[in-house]
C-alpha cells in the first residue's frame, strides 16, 4: 500500500532528529531516488553512476532536514532537490573535464591494466591498511566513550559550530581546558561540562558555550585520554601554537 | 583542508576536519578511518522567511513609500509652515509652506481684501507673490513713494523664521528700497489703525439700533463719519446710559454699569443736544 502523504511527513519528521529513521527511511525510499537520478541521467542509474547515486541520496537526506510541513508535499521537494544537487555536481565536475582519470584503462585492455597502476606508490599499502585500521579502532573507542556522555557523532555535527566567530570562541574554550587538566578531570569525573569555569577562564559568553555543549564535550574528550591519530589530525585546532593566526 | 570520517551512513558521512569542527558531507563511497579532502558539505536549505512577514513587508514598503513621498514632498510643499504678513496699508497674511510656496492669502483688512481679490497665488512662490502683490498696491494707489511697508513673519521654526524675515527683506530692499521704507515687524501705526477699523466698525453698528424716528423726530442713518469724528468710542456712544432713549440697547451687559461713565454725563448730555441740534439742521434742509 502506497503511505500517504501525511505518513511520509510523519516518517520525515522523524527522520529529521533521528539518524536511523532517516537511514531507514532512505533505505525505503532508495527506489524513488534512483527512478529520479534515471529521469535526470536518460538511462539506468545501476551501473557506472555510484558517484551520482550517492549525491542523489545526499539530496534526499537533505530535502529531509530542509522539509517543511506546511509548505507542500514532501516528494516533490525531495525531487526539486535531488535534480539541483545534480545539477550542481555535474557543474563542478565540469572543471575537471580536461583531467583524465586515474582509473582510465591503460596499455592493454585484456589485462584490465589502469593508469593507477603504472604510478609509482607512494605509500606502502600494509602501512596504511595499519594505519587505518588502528584510526577506525580509535574513532570506535571513541564514538562509544562518547556514547557513554550519550552522545552521537551526528549531534555533534549537528551541534558544531558553524560560524568563524562561534568557531574561534570555542577554540578559546577549548585551549584554555587543555591548559587546565583538571577541568578534564571535572569533565570525567561528573560527566558534565565545566561551563562556569571555561565560559570566566576563556572570556566567552557561557550561553555560547551552552549551545556547542555537545561539540565541546566530544572535542574535550578527544583530548582526555590517547586518541593519538584524532588529535594528530585536529593540527589547525591550536594554529597558535605552530606560530599561525590565533 | 583534510577531513577524517568519522562515521558512514548510506546517505552521509560524519566527518572531522583540522579545525574541530564535525561536518555532514556526501558519501562518496567513505569508509571509517579514510582521510578525505574534497568533500560535498551538507547544506540545508535555509528557512525562507515565514510567509506571515511577507504582507508586512509590502506593508513597510508601502509606509516608506508613504513616509518618502509626505516628507520628501508633501510636507515641504503644501504644509503651512509659517505666516508672512505684509502690511501696507492693505494688510495681507501669506501662508507659507516650508519651500515658501504661498498656500493661502488674505485680506486682514478691507483694502486687503481688494488687493488680494482675483489674484491667483497658487503655485507661486513667495517672493513671486511679494513682488506681485507690491505692484498691485502701487498700481492701485495704496502704495506710493516714501510710503512705509511692513513684513513680519510668524513660525514655531525660529530659524526658518528669521531665515524667511531676512530674505523678504532682502528682496524687497533689492526691488524697492529706493522708493519705499521697509521694516521688519508688525507696523505700529498699521496696528492702531487697525483697531481703529474695528472701532469704526463697531461705531456703525451702533446707529442701526438707533430707536424710531417718532421718539427723536430724527433720521436714523448717521454716516459714520459724523461718529468718526467724536473723540472716542465711550463718548459717542450714548446707548451706555440707561436714560438716554435708546431703549434697551444690549451694550449694558457688556460695560459695567457702575462704571465711570457717570462722570461724563454732563458731557454726554452735551452731545446729545449737539446731535439733536445737528439734526434739526438736517430736518430744515428737507424741508
Amino acid at each position: 500500500m502506497t503511505p500517504t502523504e501525511p505518513q511520509i511527513a510523519l516518517w520525515v519528521e522523524e527522520a529529521k532528529t533521528n539518524s536511523q529513521a532517516a537511514d531507514r527511511f532512505i533505505q525505503q525510499y532508495l527506489g524513488f531516488i534512483k527512478s529520479e537520478l534515471a529521469k535526470f541521467l536518460h538511462t539506468s542509474p545501476d551501473f557506472g553512476y555510484e558517484d551520482e547515486l550517492s549525491i542523489a541520496m545526499f539530496a534526499f537526506y537533505e530535502a529531509i532536514l530542509g522539509y517543511q510541513r506546511g509548505r507542500g508535499a514532501f516528494l516533490p521537494y525531495a525531487s526539486r532537490a535531488i535534480k539541483n544537487r545534480l545539477i550542481d555536481y555535474y557543474r563542478r565536475e565540469k572543471r575537471h573535464e580536461r583531467q583524465i582519470s586515474l582509473n582510465q584503462p591503460y596499455g592493454d585492455e585484456e589485462e584490465g591494466g589502469e593508469l593507477l597502476h603504472i604510478l609509482p606508490e607512494e605509500k606502502n599499502p600494509l602501512e596504511e591498511s595499519v594505519h587505518r585500521k588502528a584510526t577506525q579502532a580509535e574513532i570506535e573507542e571513541f564514538r562509544c566513550q562518547l556514547e557513554q556522555f550519550g552522545i552521537h557523532f551526528s549531534a555533534v555535527a549537528d551541534n558544531s559550530p558553524r560560524q568563524q566567530r562561534t568557531l574561534n570562541a570555542c577554540q578559546r574554550a577549548l585551549s584554555f581546558a587543555r591548559e587546565n587538566p583538571e577541568l578534564l578531570e571535572q569533565l570525567l569525573r561528573t560527566q558534565k561540562l565545566p561551563l562556569k569555569e571555561l565560559a570566566q577562564g576563556a572570556g566567552v559568553e557561557r550561553k555560547t558555550l551552552e549551545r556547542h555543549r555537545d561539540y565541546l564535550m566530544a572535542i574535550l574528550l578527544a583530548f582526555t585520554n590517547g586518541y593519538e591519530i584524532i588529535r594528530g589530525h585536529l593540527c589547525r585546532l591550536y594554529p597558535a601554537e605552530k606560530g599561525g593566526e590565533p | 583542508m583534510n577531513y577524517l570520517v568519522m562515521e558512514t551512513h548510506p546517505s552521509y558521512a560524519i566527518l572531522l576536519d583540522e579545525e574541530g569542527r564535525f561536518v555532514k558531507a556526501a558519501n562518496l563511497h567513505y569508509q571509517v578511518g579514510d582521510t578525505v579532502q574534497e568533500i560535498l558539505e551538507l547544506k540545508i536549505p535555509t528557512a525562507p522567511r515565514a510567509k506571515v512577514l511577507r504582507p508586512l513587508f509590502g506593508f513597510v514598503a508601502a509606509a516608506a513609500c508613504f513616509c518618502l513621498v509626505f516628507f520628501g514632498y508633501y510636507q515641504p510643499n503644501f504644509v503651512a509652515h509659517g505666516l508672512l504678513r505684509l502690511q501696507i496699508n492693505p494688510d495681507v497674511l501669506l501662508t507659507i509652506s516650508r519651500t515658501e510656496r504661498v498656500l493661502d492669502l488674505k485680506g486682514l483688512n478691507q483694502d486687503g481684501g481688494d488687493l488680494v481679490a482675483g489674484y491667483d497665488y497658487r503655485g507661486k512662490s513667495r517672493a513671486t507673490v511679494l513682488e506681485e502683490l507690491i505692484e498691485r498696491a502701487i498700481q492701485m494707489d495704496y502704495l506710493s513713494d516714501g510710503d512705509r511697508v511692513a513684513i513680519s513673519v510668524d513660525s514655531r521654526d525660529i530659524e526658518w523664521k528669521e531665515q524667511e524675515q531676512a530674505s523678504s527683506l532682502q528682496q524687497l530692499e533689492d526691488q524697492y528700497g529706493e522708493r519705499i521704507v521697509i521694516t521688519v515687524g508688525l507696523s505700529e501705526s498699521e496696528t492702531d489703525a487697525d483697531t481703529s477699523n474695528s472701532q469704526e466698525l463697531l461705531q456703525v453698528t451702533i446707529p442701526i439700533t438707533l430707536p424710531d424716528p417718532e421718539e427723536s423726530g430724527f433720521a436714523p442713518a448717521p454716516d459714520s463719519s459724523a461718529v468718526q469724528d467724536l473723540p472716542s468710542p465711550v463718548t459717542s456712544n450714548p446707548s451706555v446710559r440707561g436714560d438716554s432713549g435708546y431703549g434697551d440697547s444690549g451694550y449694558e451687559e457688556r460695560i459695567d454699569g457702575d462704571s465711570a461713565y457717570e462722570d461724563w454725563e454732563d458731557e454726554q448730555e452735551r452731545d446729545e443736544d449737539e446731535n439733536e441740534d445737528d439734526e434739526d439742521d438736517e430736518d430744515d434742509e428737507d424741508d
